[in-house]
Formats: structure tokens, sequence, C-alpha cells
């Protein structure tokens, strides 16, 4: 049985990596009962994903407290979605664009400029970078590119999701589930409306993965084959 | 690609509510409540919708004062996609609005439909604006300008900036075509917006580099060209990229040109107005030749296109994009036990 300190190291956090809630977690409140032996055998697993939480002009919203709470619930949702396909969401760094830097991008117009937000900005680390927007104009919440580029400095290909979770728009959980489903489609998944019960499905508070679907996001790059496992 | 407005609003799915339902509830939502839960769906819905005057119900959430400003933002964005001279009336009425980000909306959507009054109305505030509120507006008096081909209310022409070219063997080839059937259809219906022009659709030219595709929309005007292009400014078409997981396009670059000498400049922005290709136009003969590079900015890669416009068709003779030079920028990383 490794240590909480060796997890710790073992997902980049060092010594110095803050709480258990903030800091292993990567949540601000726990919006539900948290398990730490559940959250140190997912980071034990064979395939995790770590991700970066990168907000866009939260320094003007006030209050501020609803929108982060909209943050933790979209994170613990990711990992319970992602628990179904055996890959530990472990690792979540966060991050914010004050206002002042962030030019047109808290407020989206098209895919166009999502995908030039995620061209403009990027963390140095293995994470899957996630941008919050305040809002995305047209017909949907959020966009990624499918699947989405592993090279952070590579041309072209974007390496980042978008997601809008505004001060007005839906309930909660219908952002929390809009963040797992641009994550999957970064991971490679296409859209899959035929089933009503699957995440990528235009649906509601659906969030099933099918066996192929599965075997799509482990063949994605930002997937990490991790060295902590025990046999 | 993500989960649709319209769905989100209408709980079971779609097919088993006729639009005119959820419309109902769409304008029963904005009458009697502005607040959350969906009511920015409620927007979207309406403004996707073919329903009469709805216009007006738009007009009533981005004139009440006590909506969330992102919502009146929403409202003056879906104004866009309906009737149009109903539209362009309201949002010229909206530009005394004291909120920057309901009139960043506003801005945004004058740029798509606006016409001379629009021009006139935005030339007047602009003086008063400040940071994106002002960039937009000139954005916006940019698009309006070059829609209408006048010179004379064009801002000035942006410095030139760093180009960034491919180095020799190191670009990767963009691959572009003839649209197949279908992609043209696909195209004008799911972009929100055409920007005001009428899209030729027997010269749409599909493009595809890497992970990217989409179609390249051109203006019907430009079958007048070259004459039209050397004498005034112009709309010269929209850039849609194309959604894989979808299959659905969005409008990501508007192409301008004007005049200048006896050359034409040619500016692709993004359609939050960043100016990220520029490039030259040259008279010859019936055609016009045409090149266009990147320019420097945060996470920009070098790219390079060059090809032939006649008779209203587009041909792209070489195009490539080499791998990223231009650093990206670093988000500050936070503390959640800070306090908010």
């Amino acid at each position: 049985m490794h240590s909480l300190r060796e997890h710790f190291r073992a997902i980049g956090l060092g010594d110095n990596g803050g709480s258990v809630l903030h800091g292993f977690f990567g949540l601000g409140k726990a919006p539900a009962t948290l398990s730490l032996k559940e959250q140190m055998a997912r980071c034990r697993r064979v395939n995790t994903i770590h991700l970066n939480v990168i907000r866009l002009a939260f320094d003007t919203v006030i209050p501020r407290e609803p929108l982060e709470r909209k943050i933790d619930l979209a994170i613990h949702l990711a990992r319970d979605t992602y628990d179904q396909a055996g890959i530990g969401v472990c690792r979540v760094l966060h991050y914010i664009i004050e206002d002042a830097f962030a030019g047109l991008y808290p407020d989206i117009g098209g895919d166009g400029e999502a995908d030039d937000l995620c061209d403009a900005y990027s963390v140095d680390n293995d994470g899957i970078d996630t941008f919050i927007v305040l809002s995305y104009a047209g017909g949907t919440i959020g966009s990624s590119r499918s699947p989405g580029s592993c090279d952070k400095d590579g041309k072209g290909g974007s390496s980042g999701i978008v997601v809008e979770m505004g001060e007005i728009e839906h309930d909660a959980e219908l952002d929390a589930i809009a963040y797992s489903h641009e994550l999957c489609h970064f991971l490679g998944v296409p859209q899959h409306n035929s089933d009503t019960n699957n995440l990528m499905c235009a649906c509601r508070n659906k969030r099933q993965l099918s066996i192929s679907q599965i075997g799509m996001i482990l063949d994605h790059c930002m997937i990490t084959r991790n060295f902590l496992v025990e046999i | 690609m993500s989960l649709n407005r319209i769905v989100a609003f209408a709980p079971e799915p779609r097919e088993n509510r006729p639009e005119e339902s959820i419309v109902h509830r769409a304008r029963t939502a904005l009458m009697t409540d502005r607040s959350p839960p969906n009511v920015g769906d409620a927007i979207e819905v309406l403004a996707s919708s073919q329903f009469p005057n709805r216009h007006r119900d738009l007009e009533r959430v981005l004139s009440d004062v006590n909506a969330p400003s992102r919502l009146r933002m929403r409202a003056a964005l879906a104004l866009a996609r309906s009737e149009r001279e109903a539209a362009r009336q309201i949002l010229r009425s909206a530009l005394d609005i004291d909120d920057a980000i309901v009139r960043n909306g506003v801005m945004r959507a004058l740029g798509m439909v606006g016409g001379a009054d629009e021009l006139t109305a935005i030339e007047r505030v602009v003086p008063s604006l400040k940071g994106r509120t002002r960039d937009l507006a000139e954005f916006a008096r940019t698009l309006i300008s070059h829609r209408l081909g006048r010179a004379d209310t064009l801002p000035d022409s942006p410095l030139e900036g760093k180009l960034l070219e491919p180095g020799k063997n190191c670009g990767r080839r963009v691959h572009t075509r003839v649209a197949r059937p279908g992609t043209v259809e696909r195209a004008l219906s799911s972009a929100s917006s055409l920007y005001g022009i009428e899209v030729d659709e027997q010269a749409v030219v599909e493009y595809s580099c890497e992970r990217s595709s989409g179609a390249i929309l051109l203006n019907r005007d430009l079958r007048k060209a070259p004459e039209l292009l050397r004498k005034r400014p112009a709309l010269v078409g929209l850039e849609a990229r194309r959604n894989r997981a979808s299959g659905d396009y969005s409008v990501s670059y508007v192409i301008l040109s004007r005049p200048v000498g006896g050359a034409i400049e040619v500016n692709v922005h993004l359609t939050n107005g960043t100016r990220v290709f520029t490039g030259r136009a040259e008279v010859r003969g019936d055609a016009l030749s045409w090149t266009l590079r990147a320019i420097q900015r945060p996470g920009a890669f070098p790219f390079k296109a060059s090809g032939i416009l006649a008779d209203g068709q587009l041909t792209v003779e070489s195009a490539e994009a080499g791998p990223r030079v231009e650093q990206k920028l670093k988000p500050k990383p936070i503390d959640l036990t800070m306090p908010l």
C-alpha cells in the first residue's frame, strides 16, 4: 500500500501539493461525499488522465462561488463517468486567465474562436487543458476537436476543450455533463445520438459509455499509462 | 459536437416534441421568467425557429435592465438571425444600452446584419467606447463598410505586423477541392450567420489539413471580380469550419478586401475581429492572383497560401502550414485555499 504522500509525488504534486481536498482531489468544496481510498485507487489505475481547469475572466464574476461549485461538480461527475471506463481522473490543477489578459475569449462567438483560445493558451504539463468560458454563442454549450491533439505545441490540432459555465444558463448538472461530453470528444469519441442513455447523445443527464467508446478513449495519446500500479 | 441547447431545453428527445411546442415553451419561459434555468436555451430555440415576430420576444429580453447581462447579450446575437429589418432597428436603438457586456453582443450582431443607418449609429457612439466594446464596434464598422463597399467609412488600414511563413519542406499541405454535393447545403444550413452575403453555391471550396477541414463560402458578387475588388472594399467570403463530430459548420473567419493603390489588400479576421491572415491580390487580365500569410501572435503557426480567383471561382494553387513557432501564453495558477 502506498502512502498519500507517495500518491502526491506520483501525480506530480510534490511534497507541497496542498490539502487532500484542494490538492489531491482538485476540488474547492466537496460536491458529495468523497472517498480518499477510491481516489487513491483511481490514481493507481493503469489508465489515468489529468486535467487543467482554466477559468476565463472569473475575476469579474460576482458572486463567484456558484460558478466554482459548478466546476467542482463537473470534476466530480467526470471522475464518476470515467470510472465506468476504468480510467482514473487523477490530478486536477486550477488556473485563471484574468479579465485584463483575456481579450474577447470570455465570451466565445463560435467554434473558430474556441479553437483560437486553445491555440493561444496552454499549460506546460501532461494534463488536458479545459477552458471554462462565461458564454458560448449559438446552439452548443461547448466545443472540442475530435480527437484532440496531444502535442500542445503542434500545428493546428486543438489541444483543449472549451465549455460554457455561465452565470445564467443551465442547471449545474447539465454544465457538468457537457464538460464530460466535450472531454469525451477530445478523447476521440464521436457524437452518438441513437442511444439516449449515452454520454455522447445530445440528451440530458445521461452518462453511459459503450465498450467501443471506451476502446476509442483508451487509444488516445492523452491517456497516461500509470507506473504506480499494484499487481 | 456538443450538448445541443435545443435538446437541453426540451427534456425529451427532439422527435417526441414537435418544434411548435418547444417554441411555445421557449416563449413562455422568456415572458414569464428571466432567470435560470435554461432561459438562455429558450433564446436559442426561438432564434433557430421560424416563429413570426420572434424579434419582439428577443427585444423584450434585450431591453430588460433587470435581466442578467449575458442573457441580454445572447438576445442581441439571436436578433441577428431573425427578420433583418426589424432586427436592425432594435439593435440600433440598443446602442445606447449602458452595459458593456450587452453592448458587445449588440456590436457583434450589428457587424453581421448592419446596413448604412447602423454604420452611422456606430460611428456616433465609437468615440465614447472603451476596450473590448470599442474593438468590437470598430470591427462592426469594418464589416458593414466592406459589405456596403464604402471606402469612406473604413477604419484606418491595420499595421501589417510580422508575418509567419513556413520554411522550405517543413510545411504540411492543405488539400482543397470543389465542394461535394451535400457540403454546400450543410454549410449553409448550419452556419448561424452568413454576414449578409449571398453565397455563390457554385463556387464553394472544401479544404482539409490534418485534423481540420471546412469550406470557403464566396460572395456571389465576386463573379464581377476583379473589377469590383479593384474599385471598392468587399466582403469576399467566409471560412466555415467543419465539426468532425457533428458534421455541422461554424463560420470561423471573415475574408475582407480593399483596394490599396494599384493592388488589393486581403485580410482574414476571426469572428471576434482578430486579424489572423493578410495578403495581397493583383489583377492579371480577367483574373486575380492572390497570396495570404499568417500574422504573428501568441500560439500562431506559419501559413502561406496562393491562388487565382477568376469568374467567381477560387482556385488554391498552393497552401501549406508549418509547425507552431510562436509561444503560447500561460494561464496563472490559482490556489483553491485562497478566499474568492
